[in-house]
């Protein structure tokens, strides 16, 4: 997934960067320059869930929080917004969800 | 082109197919969509329980006159896509300029009335009743749906969506907060599907006799219809409208040759076009 969406970031004329490891991702957060956009899957058993969100909204408030998930319960999906994401995608996914996505968080016209 | 298709349909099939969608929705299919006709036929044809398109084609052709199987058949190639918030600026211009407009101009005197010429399944619709809770909670409006296809509107009417559908264009906010989880699928909260009147019709057969509209969306529908067709129920759309009224066609559309009957604006990436008041209409 996670080489997929750094695809069709790239589609969109990103430039992204890609890890596996969550807590490396909130680090770099912290460290570097604001992302314009996170997209992460953190909503699944054993990921950082709402708790970790809430550490990303605080560490990097400038960046849009994308959620791309498996995780297609309603209250899972509320308590992500809750916590800090900006959108939700839930998977699987067309390429166009992604791009529609990108579209209602301003990324892209 | 070379006629080869994987399901045994003949051009003269297609030849046949193409006269009913132009007599039927006077929609023009040129050669060039024959794989996509042939694509909903199979599907079609799958979905009622015949073993092949050409049985399809087969049952007809044993129709006297135009039957039901002619009208699914006709439904499965109008049958267009559709995503929530389909390409999302012309919603923000609806939002922040056109409808404080319209309802500027009609003050409360009246609910503001809406049309969706295409409502498919019924994502146009159902945004539109979103946007209007979610801005403009204190505004009475009616929308009326649309469409040529009884099939898509009965699926608009229930509001249920998959999950599939409602990852496309449709913020996870309004997700939350319009929806319920009804099984596998998503459906949405009754109170809003309840402002949308559905009818089923054909924009170049009769029309009921509706009030005019203070705002008509017809998007990716006429590029579907031959020029003159187009021209035909456009010029019908203005005579539906209410003067000053507004019309949103899709990005790729225009009124082309009625310029005595709408003037364009714009919004950054959207334009849409008011409608010019007939000569004697105060």
């Amino acid at each position: 997934m996670r080489q997929i969406l750094d695809t069709l970031l790239r589609e969109q004329g990103a430039e992204s960067s890609t890890t596996d490891d969550l807590d490396a991702a909130l680090g770099q957060l912290r460290e570097t320059p604001p992302f314009d956009l996170l997209a992460v899957d953190c909503m699944g058993p054993d990921r950082g869930g709402v708790a970790w969100l809430m550490a990303v909204r605080e560490a990097a408030p400038q960046t849009r929080i994308l959620v791309v998930s498996g995780e297609t319960r309603k209250e899972r999906i509320a308590a992500a917004l809750d916590a800090g994401a900006d959108e939700y995608l839930m998977k699987p996914f067309p390429r166009e969800a992604l791009r529609e996505k990108l579209l209602i968080l301003g990324l892209v016209k | 082109m070379p006629w080869d298709t994987v399901s045994g349909l003949t051009e003269a099939d297609f030849e046949g197919i193409r006269t009913l969608v132009r007599e039927r929705a006077a929609i023009s299919l040129e050669l060039d969509r024959m794989p996509l006709v042939e694509a909903r036929l199979v599907g079609l044809a799958r979905r009622e329980g015949l073993p092949s398109a050409k049985a399809l084609i087969e049952l007809l052709d044993a129709e006297q006159s135009a039957g039901p199987v002619a009208r699914r058949v006709v439904e499965a190639l109008t049958t267009h896509e559709t995503a929530f918030f389909r390409d999302f600026h012309p919603f923000e211009a609806l939002r922040t300029v056109v409808i404080p407009d319209l309802l500027e101009r009609i003050g409360d005197t009246r609910p503001l009335r809406i049309w969706c010429g295409a409502a498919s399944t019924g994502q146009e619709p159902h945004s539109m009743a979103m946007l209007l809770h979610t801005h403009f909670p204190e505004v009475e409006a009616r929308i009326v749906a649309t469409d040529v296809s009884r099939a898509v509107l009965a699926r608009c009417e229930v509001g249920r969506y998959s999950s599939l559908e409602v990852n496309r264009g449709l913020p996870a906010k309004l997700l939350v907060r319009y929806f319920d989880e009804a099984g596998l699928e998503w459906q949405l909260d009754s109170d809003l599907r309840a402002c949308i009147t559905l009818e089923p019709l054909n924009l170049a057969g009769d029309w009921p006799d509706w009030p005019p509209f203070d705002l008509v969306l017809m998007r990716h529908v006429l590029i579907y219809f031959d020029a003159d067709t187009r021209q035909r129920v456009l010029r019908r759309v203005h005579g539906q409208m209410t003067p000053g009224g507004c019309l949103l066609l899709g990005s790729t559309e225009q009124p082309v040759g009625l310029d005595d009957c709408f003037a364009e604006e714009r919004l950054g990436q959207t334009g849409w076009y008011r409608a010019i008041p007939a000569e004697g209409t105060p």
